[in-house]
């Protein structure tokens, strides 16, 4: 009896150890080594499947034994940045990354591979080159542009008797006219508050010198020293007209897009992407669009080199990897890849772009065109204190130089600890 | 509380027939916009549909791949519970049985887990599961879904100790060993507490956001609500589309609500009670 | 007792815990350890090169008025929404036990939000409650030509709503857990209770709610350790706008250790964090363990 006892208290620690087992057999590395003799690519970015699907199908016609493994995180909010960073650190990273600029972290740190000798790259024009190089290497390949500016409601414009603002004044003068009648002049969600700022940024001090921001990068100038005047003259002609009003703070950017569409707005600041929501909600709205254009009328609109494309330092693919780089830079690939973005592109080749888009094509090519965002290198960190500065300034519980003097402050620290 | 139906009780049930049914309204607004077109929704936002239509369904169906991400869901969900069931109850069986002082520190770690939020430790729970291999995996997520048996284990160890020890010790002079003793006779008994372990754990495991969104990368291996939250940035722009794939997501569990309905509220009951 | 015989006896009861164990200690245990660890370095997630800074990271938590903010809002958050769940959900449960036809149906209804992810739940709420012209509310005001509400916009309400909204969320689930316990209750003590002359209030109070303590108890901690470490509602709502208004704490650690990367800053507030939830925990449920006791008894 006693045996038995025994006997079955051991068969009932083997069981329960059969189950713990079968729980951390999950632990064990299992697929690490096979995944590599497997003829795959792993694939991340920050566009819906769906609407990539017509740039996939192209590559697996090309290469029908690749198998796909397509990541998507959206973009909402940083989140595709720290997923990126995330699987950065833990050196998880897909084979091929869509990554944004500045890249100055990920290149620096070995995450990207020096992509300077692919044929599909050295065809790219410099500007494109050097906005994802880093040290005098290019690491993503970024065949694209968006131009964006302020789309406007012609219909609205005419019933007012207005043609599309000149110069900062004219703009200035007829949102007056428009606010008196309760339209807004632009709409605008809670997350771009600075777009005003980017655009008198852009046309008083980018359009005569185009490395401020590089500075601020390094610690020559500050945030007060570049912003400082802007954001003055921002809060006094935006905020304080009213052109900017307290209730954007809470506005999502599908809903500025409805205020837009529905004329509760006469214009807003975006880009291509734009279009195909706009006219679907609002089938009859004939609309244009004109650069951002300064006090003395010179243009300088929003803009800047699309997101690139990199492989990752460990890539378990490479092959495939550079075969899909190449695809890309094909004139399948890169087809349909502005296809489906309506952007410019920096390559030699054919394309068409949105018939409303057009007039943007002139600033495009000759590179006017910028968003001072993409050259901060602590862009992750200090947009969110812009975002979330700017609403307070427009609720009224901060002042511009608080917001400036807080980013100053920040950077300072991030300068010395990335040392 | 009284016996009959008074006219106090009807007056009492008309108030709250009547907040009922302004507490419903979100979810009215929901349903109803899916049916309309972009400029209804905008127009007549709380009327009824000017007419029936699954349009904007079919629409939000063929951009998503449903069926799959289902299945996702329902791997990863089902797996889980069952886990968590049998780790939890295994666990506070044990810890509440046998009293020693291993035990009670154990019991005690537990609780800790209670009170940490995910956000706090993910860059270090990133290192693990890398070095485990279990990033973008399924058995990865199941694994980490696994931890609710911390919830598990309080709620059974609460009504273990309610239980008498009669039964096991019967049991035990008739030579079952402990296996045999807990799968046969304790565990049959402590049903009420697995059905509610069950059902919010079925619940907050199909609902889960953060942890999806950092471990699972593949948009094949996505679950529902992922597949619907990747899809707002194609939606966004469109209500009309949006709405229908939200209620698209919510339907499972809501499906499995007006089923399980009689068994939660009493689940909640055998839980909170006793735990 | 010799070594085998301890050894026997003993292990088919750790075998027990052990799987459970494990996984804890593989979400939980360590990374919490970990995070401790990395809260005393400058670790930035890239470099291998990490340096011990002593008590740097936790300065400068508290001399971050940002951060302050975000565990302010927390708290107010973490600690409101548990107190109005609670006055909500014990009359609730009362009238949703007592004897009206529909109370199934009721049940069921104000079940119902507890049932969908909460991040959608945000999404919804925040259509309906946008300052914009196209939100639900305002446009019904646009139409009847009055003034548009600021509503998730205006500094001082974005706080309440947000604490409304979890509050509706959450009241019909934590009411069950009230009706439970209101069936264990024997009608024989409110028999006797009108015997006595007693009047509905004071019935409630001497009875009811001393009866209720237990579920009580549990319905307050899940509600205060689920709250204070909040992020899905408060982040598909608002964002944590307007400004900081409502940005907590978990949004706060992600922006800092995950986007800008500063991974030893962010894991000094997590730890800090850490042990405010762990110090509110602990002293409540003393509190609330106590009061069962002596109430319940």
């Amino acid at each position: 009896m006693k045996k038995n006892v025994l006997g079955k208290s051991v068969l009932s620690v083997s069981l329960t150890a059969v189950l713990a087992g079968t729980m951390l057999s999950g632990c064990g590395g299992s697929s690490a080594k096979s995944e590599a003799a497997e003829n795959k690519l792993s694939i991340m970015c920050w566009m819906n499947e769906n609407d990539f699907k017509p740039v996939l199908d192209g590559f697996r016609e090309l290469y029908p034994d690749i198998e796909i493994d397509f990541q998507n995180v959206p973009n909402e909010g940083n989140q595709y940045q720290q997923k990126l960073n995330l699987l950065a650190n833990s050196e998880e990273l897909p084979d091929v990354y869509w990554i944004n600029s500045p890249i100055d972290n990920f290149a620096k740190n070995g995450y990207m591979q020096d992509i300077s000798e692919l044929e599909v790259v050295k065809a790219l024009p410099d500007t494109y080159q050097d906005a994802y190089s880093f040290d005098g290497k290019v690491y993503a390949y970024a065949p694209d542009s968006w131009v964006g500016g302020m789309f406007y409601n012609k219909d609205l414009y005419a019933k007012y008797g207005f043609e599309a603002p000149n110069n900062w004044g004219e703009f200035l003068e007829q949102a007056e006219a428009f606010m008196a009648d309760g339209i807004k002049p632009i709409s605008m969600a809670g997350t771009q508050l600075n777009d005003l700022i980017v655009w008198l940024h852009n046309t008083e001090d980018i359009a005569k010198d185009n490395t401020l921001d590089e500075k601020i990068n390094v610690g020559e100038l500050t945030y007060s020293d570049v912003y400082g005047d802007v954001m003055d003259k921002w809060y006094e002609e935006c905020v304080q007209s009213g052109i900017i009003t307290q209730d954007m703070v809470g506005i999502t950017d599908e809903q500025r897009i409805d205020e837009f569409a529905s004329e509760k707005a006469a214009a807003t600041l975006t880009g291509a992407w734009a279009i195909s929501g706009i006219m679907e909600k609002n089938p009859n709205m004939n609309m244009g669009i004109i650069p951002y254009v300064g006090t003395e009328g010179n243009a300088y609109t929003m803009g800047a080199v699309n997101i690139g494309i990199a492989i990752s330092t460990n890539a378990k693919h490479q092959e495939n990897a550079e075969k899909f780089l190449a695809y890309m830079g094909s004139e399948t690939g890169m087809g349909a890849y502005q296809k489906m973005q309506d952007s410019f592109l920096g390559a030699d080749i054919d394309y068409e772009v949105n018939p409303i888009m057009e007039p943007m094509k002139q600033y495009a090519e000759n590179g006017q065109f910028y968003f001072p965002s993409y050259h901060w290198t602590y862009t992750d960190s200090m947009e969110p204190i812009i975002q979330k500065g700017l609403q307070e300034i427009v609720m009224g519980t901060k002042t511009v130089d608080e917001l400036t003097g807080e980013l100053d402050e920040k950077i300072a620290i991030l300068i010395e600890s990335n040392k | 509380m009284g016996k009959k139906y008074t006219k106090k009780t009807l007056l009492l049930e008309t108030i709250m027939v009547a907040i009922a049914s302004v507490f419903m309204i979100p979810m009215y607004y929901l349903v109803v916009s899916t049916f309309k077109n972009q400029q209804e929704i905008m127009e007549h936002p709380l009327g009824l549909p000017k007419a029936f239509s699954l349009a904007n369904y079919e629409r939000a169906l063929s951009t998503m791949d449903y069926w799959r991400n289902f299945g996702n869901s329902l791997l990863i969900t089902s797996v889980s519970v069952i886990l968590v069931i049998i780790l939890g109850s295994m666990a506070a069986y044990s810890i509440s049985r046998h009293r020693s002082k291993l035990s009670k520190f154990i019991g005690a770690l537990f609780l800790i887990g209670f009170m940490v939020p995910a956000q706090t430790t993910m860059l270090p729970l990133f290192t693990v599961m890398k070095k485990l291999h279990l990033i973008n995996t399924y058995k990865g997520m199941i694994l980490l879904h696994c931890n609710q048996c911390v919830f598990a284990f309080m709620l059974y160890k609460g009504f273990i100790q309610t239980i008498p020890q009669e039964l096991e010790e019967a049991a035990k002079i008739d030579g079952c060993n402990m296996w045999q003793l807990f799968w046969k006779i304790v565990f049959p008994l402590l049903k009420p507490v697995t059905i509610t372990v069950a059902i919010f754990n079925v619940m907050w495991i199909w609902n889960d956001f953060m942890l999806t969104y950092l471990f699972l990368n593949s948009s094949k291996k996505a679950t529902l609500i992922m597949q619907v939250f990747n899809g707002m940035g194609t939606f966004s722009n469109d209500w009309s589309m949006m709405m229908p794939a939200l209620v698209l997501a919510l339907l499972p569990m809501v499906i499995f609500y007006l089923i399980m309905q009689k068994q939660i509220v009493e689940g909640v009951v055998s839980g909170a009670v006793k735990g | 007792m010799d070594k085998k015989g301890f050894i026997k006896k003993e292990l088919p009861w750790v075998l027990f815990w052990v799987p459970a164990f494990a996984v804890y200690t593989i979400v939980v245990i360590i990374p919490s350890l970990t995070t401790i660890g990395y809260s005393f370095t400058d670790y930035n997630g890239f470099s291998s090169d990490i340096s011990f800074v002593g008590l740097k990271n936790y300065l400068m938590v508290f001399k971050n008025k940002a951060a302050l903010t975000s565990i302010i809002n927390s708290l107010v958050y973490g600690i409101s929404v548990p107190i109005l769940v609670t006055v909500i959900a014990i009359p609730l449960a009362l009238v949703l036990n007592s004897k009206i036809k529909s109370k199934n149906i009721l049940r069921a209804v104000f079940f119902f939000p507890s049932v969908i992810s909460t991040l959608f739940l945000g999404f919804i709420w925040k259509f309906i409650l946008s300052s914009s012209s196209t939100g639900l509310i305002n446009s019904i005001r646009f139409k009847a030509g009055k003034d548009l509400l600021l509503l998730l916009a205006d500094p001082q309400w974005a706080m309440p709503l947000l604490i409304l909204i979890t509050v509706w969320a959450s009241v019909g689930w934590h009411s069950c857990i009230y009706i439970a316990n209101l069936q264990t209750i024997p009608p024989d003590y409110y028999e006797a209770a009108s015997l006595d002359g007693a009047s509905k209030f004071q019935q409630f109070k001497n009875i009811t709610l001393p009866m209720l303590a237990p579920s009580m108890t549990s319905s307050v901690l899940l509600l205060l350790t689920g709250n204070l470490k909040a992020y899905d509602l408060p982040y598909a709502l608002t964002g944590g706008g307007p400004g900081t208004k409502t940005t907590m704490i978990t949004q706060t650690i992600i922006e800092e250790g995950v986007t800008s990367n500063r991974i030893g800053y962010a894991s000094a507030m997590s730890f800090l964090f850490l042990l405010i939830i762990a110090v509110i925990t602990v002293s409540l449920t003393r509190f609330m363990n106590k009061r069962e006791e002596r109430l319940y008894s």
